[in-house]
């Protein structure tokens, strides 16, 4: 093994994890590789460093604040449980579905609308007669309408 | 009375809402999911949170506990997922790097140092400081591997349970956290 590869085992052997045999070679081999050797003595400084981090005193009580968060949260999930039990289905879901019906219920009455009424001219023409000076079914229509039927029977 | 309920056992009766207990089986291991949380963050404050949002996280996951995984793997698996996370959003959060420098607090500190005389507290403390930049700096994973292995006392066998991966991925994650560690702390000390 070379020196490269003996040294990414290095740490696993100082930690004791190398199977026998190779945990073997390895040893053998740092006894023989100046090189090596000091770089096994430079990761057991630095494992000695990380113990420089402070130990963990005074150890808090998370007892009574976590079973009142527990608490809580089932208060939650039971309110959540009695919304979806009087709205079964979400509010979303709700706002989305009357979405989807104005459109498709906006397109068909266009669809319906151009499909079955042509009110194209006819339209147009009662407009128009709108603004006659007697525009049809007015008073006026029905006297001129009279008058005509009147003349045509000479009365 | 001590309670001889096994772990099983009291995960079992807590997933039936026994806050009895849950509140044994967060007795029996809250100090080392703290020391765990404390180690990994290096920020008390933060712990206090984290440890309570963990041990939500075990009780609604009680009932899904299976005997087959140790509980210590279980819970910690948990408890690291929960911090790698944590510290995964926090270094999003740009108000983060303004608090980087206050997460080592005083209260950490003091517990080590006062014993010592005042220079060599100080010492202490700015290696403690050092250590814990150089510990923050790694990936996440390769710090979690490395905290479990160095101050937890877990087997490369017992982190690639937590971490979910294989020995030999653990094997690369402690080498390569070392290594960058042994470059990081060796700078700092020659300076």
């Amino acid at each position: 093994m070379s020196c490269t590869a003996m040294r990414k085992k290095i740490q696993a052997f100082l930690d004791g994890e190398l199977p026998a045999g190779v945990a073997e070679v390895l040893k053998s081999h740092l006894a023989q590789c100046p090189a090596c050797s000091q770089e096994a003595a430079a990761l057991s400084k630095t494992w000695e460093l990380l113990l420089e981090l402070p130990d963990v005193q005074e150890v808090p009580d998370f007892i009574p604040a976590t079973l009142a968060r527990i608490l809580a949260d089932g208060e939650n999930t039971r309110s959540r449980k009695l919304l979806s039990w009087l709205f079964p289905v979400p509010l979303s879901a709700a706002t989305a579905a009357l979405v989807i019906g104005l459109v498709i219920g906006i397109g068909l009455g266009r669809i319906i609308a151009s499909t079955f009424l042509d009110r194209g001219e006819t339209d147009t023409a009662l407009y128009l007669e709108v603004f006659q000076d007697t525009p049809p079914q007015s008073i006026g229509d029905a006297y001129i309408k009279v008058n005509y039927a009147m003349e045509e029977k000479g009365i | 009375m001590y309670d001889q309920r096994t772990d099983f056992e009291l995960l079992k009766a807590a997933a039936g809402k026994d806050p009895d207990a849950f509140r044994l089986f967060m007795a029996r291991y809250q100090d080392r999911v703290y020391g765990l949380v404390c180690r990994f963050t290096g920020d008390r404050e933060s712990a206090r949170d984290l440890v309570q949002d963990i041990f939500l996280k075990v009780y609604r996951a009680a009932g899904s506990y299976t005997p087959d995984a140790g509980v210590f793997t279980w819970l910690y698996r948990i408890t690291a997922n929960h911090c790698i996370n944590f510290m995964q959003s926090r270094k999003r959060d740009p108000l983060y790097a303004a608090e980087e420098d206050a997460a080592l607090t005083p209260g950490v500190l003091s517990a080590v140092s006062r014993a010592a005389t005042q220079e060599t507290a100080l010492e202490q403390q700015e290696r403690a400081r050092m250590v814990r930049r150089a510990l923050d700096s790694l990936p996440l994973r390769q710090k979690m591997a490395i905290t479990l292995l160095r101050f937890e006392g877990l087997s490369y066998k017992e982190i690639s349970r937590v971490l979910e991966c294989s020995v030999s991925a653990v094997e690369s994650l402690v080498f390569r956290g070392m290594d960058a560690l042994k470059k990081t702390l060796g700078a700092e000390l020659e300076k």
